[in-house]
Parts: C-alpha cells; structure tokens; sequence
C-alpha cells in the first residue's frame, strides 16, 4: 500500500471537517475524490500532504506515519501536491517555477533524488527535457514569467513543477478548476499519461463525471464522511451517486 | 549650490536604499513591516565604534565583522520573538508591536551600555574633500557610494542568479506553492533575516564613518528606509533603490530655497503624495493587496 489513512479527523478551529475518514491508494492507481463544495474532499487532501495538522487519526505512506511532516519534508519523500488554484510563482519564468520544482536536487549532501534513483548526479536539464516532454508548451514559454500564461498553460506548469522529482504518489487539487472546457480534457489526458509513466494519482475534482472516467477506484465525500467508496465504473453506474452526486435523474 | 546639494542627495540616497533594500528583503518573506529594522542600523553603527575605537581593531575587518554581527542579530530577533509568535500563528498585528517592542527594547539596551551621549568614529585628521563639478566629495563619502553600490549588486545578483535566491522569491510570491515544492519557509526566513539585517548594519556602519553616532539614530533611519521601500513600490528591490534615491535627492534639492530643518517634512509629503496618488509606488503592483 503506497498510502493509507487510518480515521483521519481534521477540525478548522473548532469545526469539524473531516469526520473519521479512512482511505487507501495502491502503487499505479489514479483514485478520485469527489463529492459537493464543502464536504472535506479539498481537507483530506491537505491533510496527507501536511499543510493541515489532524485532530486524530494516521497517515501512512510507505508504511511510514507522516501525521507530523511539513510538505516540505514530503516532497523529498516522493509525495507532492499540485495545489488548487495552481499557485506558479508569477513573478517568476517558466524554468525558474520548474527549477524550483526540483530544489531538494542536492540542496543537501543526501539528496533524496540521488537515493531513490542510484544516481551520481542529477541535472537539473535533464529533468526539465522530461517535463518538456509531457508539456511542449511550457519548452516553447519557458522564457516568459509565469503571469504571463494561460490559466491552462499555468496548470500545465503547476503540474510540470510538481513532476520534476518524478514523484512517487502526485495529489491533485481541482486540477480543472477554471479551465476551457478543451483544456480539461487536455489536463485528464495528461494525467492519464503521468500514470502510465509511473506515477500514482490522487486527486480532487468537482467535475465527478470526468474524475470518475479518467480514475480506477473513487471515493464519494460527503459532509466530512465518505458517503460511498468503489470502482470508478462501478461508482458511474451506481443509482444513487448518479442521482445525488453526479446530477442527473 | 546645485550641484552639492545634489551630490548630497545621492549620498544620502545610497544609504536609505541599502536600509530600505534590507527592509524590502525581510518584507517580501515575512510579509509584516519589521521596526527592529532601525535598531539593527544602529546596533550595526556600534558594533563598527565597539571594533574600531575600543578593540582597535582596523577598519576593514571591523567593517565585515559588524556586518556579520548584525545578520547574526537578525537571526536572534527572529528565533526569539518572531519564530515562537509564528508557532502561535500570530496576526500581523502582533508582529507588528511586538517588532516595536523589540526596537525600543534594544535602543534602550544600547543606552544603557554606551550612555545617550553622542560618539564618533574619528578615524584620522579631517582632509579636505575632492572638487568635482562644484560639488565637494570627501573621501568617505567616496566609500560610502561605491559601498553601498557594490552591496545593490550583489543583492540583485544573489536573489537572481542563486538557488537560495530564487527560493527566496518563491516564497515571496507564494509560500504556501514554496512550502509545496519543497522549500523550508523557517529557513527561507531565517536567510532573509540574515541578509536584509547585514544589510541594515552596512548603512549603520557607512553612516557612523561620516557622521556622529547616538543610540536613537536608527528612527529616523528606518523611517526613511520605510518611505523608500513605500515610495519605490514595497516588496520590490529595485524599487526600493529607486525609491531610496528618490527620497534622498528630494530631501536635498527641496532645502535649496527653505531651512534645512524641513528635510523630514519633505520627506512625509512625499509619502503622503504616493499613498495619495500612487500608493503602490514606482515599480509595485497595482492589483496587489498589501498588508501591513
């Protein structure tokens, strides 16, 4: 299991966001987490990736508790977060966003990137040539400062960024959110891709429809509780998420 | 007369874009108007009188030492004030008095240990300046401009050129997208602590080779760092020079038909020009929300 979490409760304050949630995601998988605006999807996210600190509960990754890292600390751990919103750095161009998606790169004398993959040195180049790969775009804009793009080209980036460690699970924040309906699909069809290259995905999506097409497994939130957990097609077909959840009758 | 007191003016320019610089590094991270700013100026002018006239030190090395000491200060306000205030996820209100704290409280320290009395660095026999112009340059005011130029570039080239110094303009643009990625925010803080407060002790340093050195020197001081920085756009660099030259060439050239006595005057309706007409300055953002 590359992820697991045991119970999870998370308070804002003294509000109750996620109430004793449990989930898992398997090495290869993509697994979606949809549900309404409101339901603690976006929380459970932010608590694996530690910018929230759980009330109880546990966080495994790799069999290892990581309830009290900073993201931080889980970037060199091989867990990153594209959070929503995308936040590139705008003042920023478009290899300096991805330079910094790969600063743990030697920034000690234990590199985690040199651990993990046995080798000597990495170049930052090089890493960048595989993200230009993926997003053709970004090699074509990769001089121009990161306001400068497209909400579509800055997903692309905020996504790029997040895969220049070549991560081993990638969290996804609303990776549609306020994208042309084109650039959706262009988004899912890459994410599709980063799967099929190695990566395990997790992600958060208001458009459950697309989700649950593109993911193998999902998990229905609703009000800090999953509501339902199965295969996505499963999930596509079941009578009363497609009622309550994906809005038809 | 022209021509002097334009020269004055970009003397004094230099130094209020080294502290406003500093102010502006320290801002773009921590995002609060760090006041302890002053006092790192004026801890930095007396760490230069402590090497120079009691340890005897020369004046090169005193010079690297105190600025060393002041990042050194830097660092220690940050981990005992600030750092336990973020572990409470204090407002910026909180940082905001608690750095006034924390400048009344060291200026008072120094008092206390070097007297209210005015000191001065007197290094050697005053000589008569260069002729340039029609203008008078002294020797010191020759260092203090080149000085203060060098330290600009090297900022620019370190927050360009550099690792640390793109992950320092990371975090400035988003510390949460830096925190994602990897970047430690407590050390991001800690560097931009360091640096902006060298910074601050340089102009201490360069100010007490030219004039007298008294322990509540640094008010004005960082009141004049704070409307450069404001004036030249907050949260940019090269803004804060802009801003700082600015400040400093107005201050002059506007007592060249009143007393000199209106320096200061000028210099807060300049301010209240900018936050009237252009209250994101030169170079900053206009969409930006700031906060104090």
């Amino acid at each position: 299991m590359l992820l697991e979490v045991r119970s999870l409760t998370v308070y804002y304050d003294t509000v109750l966001a996620l109430d004793n949630i449990s989930l898992t995601v398997s090495e290869g998988e993509i697994v979606a987490m949809i549900g309404p605006n409101g339901a603690g999807k976006s929380t459970a996210l932010k608590a694996i990736c530690g910018l929230l600190k759980p009330r109880s509960g546990e966080i495994l990754f790799q069999g290892e508790n990581i309830n009290d890292k900073q993201p931080y600390q889980l970037v060199e751990k091989g867990l990153c977060l594209v959070p929503e919103g995308r936040r590139v750095f705008t003042s920023m161009t478009v290899s300096e966003n991805l330079e910094m998606g790969a600063y743990t790169v030697s920034s000690g004398q234990f590199s985690a990137l040199r651990r993990r993959n046995r080798q000597p040195r990495t170049d930052i180049r090089h890493l960048l040539d595989k993200v230009f790969v993926l997003f053709p775009v970004l090699k074509e804009r990769r001089k121009q400062r990161a306001a400068t793009l497209s909400s579509g080209e800055q997903q692309m980036l905020a996504i790029g960024r997040a895969l220049m460690l070549k991560p081993k699970l990638l969290l996804l924040d609303e990776p549609s959110l306020g994208l042309s309906p084109n650039y959706v699909d262009t988004v899912f069809e890459n994410i599709k891709q980063i799967n099929t290259d190695g990566t395990t995905i997790l992600l958060v999506e208001q458009n459950a429809r697309m989700a649950l097409e593109y993911a193998d497994r999902g998990y229905v939130f609703e009000i800090g509780k999953i509501a339902f957990e199965d295969k996505a097609k499963n999930l596509l077909e079941n009578d009363e998420v497609r009622k309550s959840f994906l809005g038809e009758h | 007369m022209l021509p002097q007191l334009i020269l004055n003016g970009i003397i004094a320019g230099s130094i209020y874009a080294v502290i406003a610089i500093g102010f502006t590094v320290i801002y773009r991270t921590v995002k609060f108007f760090h006041f302890a700013h002053g006092v790192v100026y004026t801890i930095g002018a007396y760490f230069a009188y402590t090497l120079i006239i009691s340890l005897h030190f020369n004046l090169i090395l005193s010079f690297f030492l105190s600025i060393v000491l002041a990042a050194l200060l830097g660092i220690a306000i940050d981990r005992s004030v600030y750092y336990p205030l973020r572990q409470q996820n204090a407002s910026n209100l909180i940082f905001l008095l608690a750095s006034f704290g924390v400048f009344i409280f060291l200026q008072n320290l120094i008092q206390l240990i070097y007297g209210a009395q005015i000191l001065t660095i007197r290094t050697g026999p005053i000589k008569e300046g260069h002729h340039f112009y029609g203008a008078v340059i002294t020797d010191i005011q020759i260092l203090i401009l080149v000085v203060s130029i060098i330290l600009m570039i090297f900022l620019w080239l370190f927050i360009q050129k550099t690792k640390l110094g793109k992950a320092m303009r990371a975090v400035a643009d988003d510390p949460v997208a830096a925190n994602v990625v990897g970047i430690n925010p407590e050390r991001i803080i800690r560097t931009s602590f360091a640096i902006g407060s060298a910074l601050a002790g340089a102009a201490g340093i360069l100010i007490s080779f030219e004039t007298n050195i008294e322990p509540t020197m640094g008010f004005s001081a960082l009141l004049k760092g704070i409307i450069a920085s404001i004036i030249g756009g907050i949260g940019s660099i090269p803004g804060a020079v802009l801003g700082g030259f600015f400040l400093g060439l107005a201050e002059n050239l506007g007592i060249w038909k009143i007393s000199a006595g209106w320096k200061d005057c000028i210099a807060f309706l300049i301010l209240i020009i900018f936050l009237l007409i252009r209250p994101w300055g030169f170079l900053g953002t206009k969409t930006e929300k700031e906060t104090i």
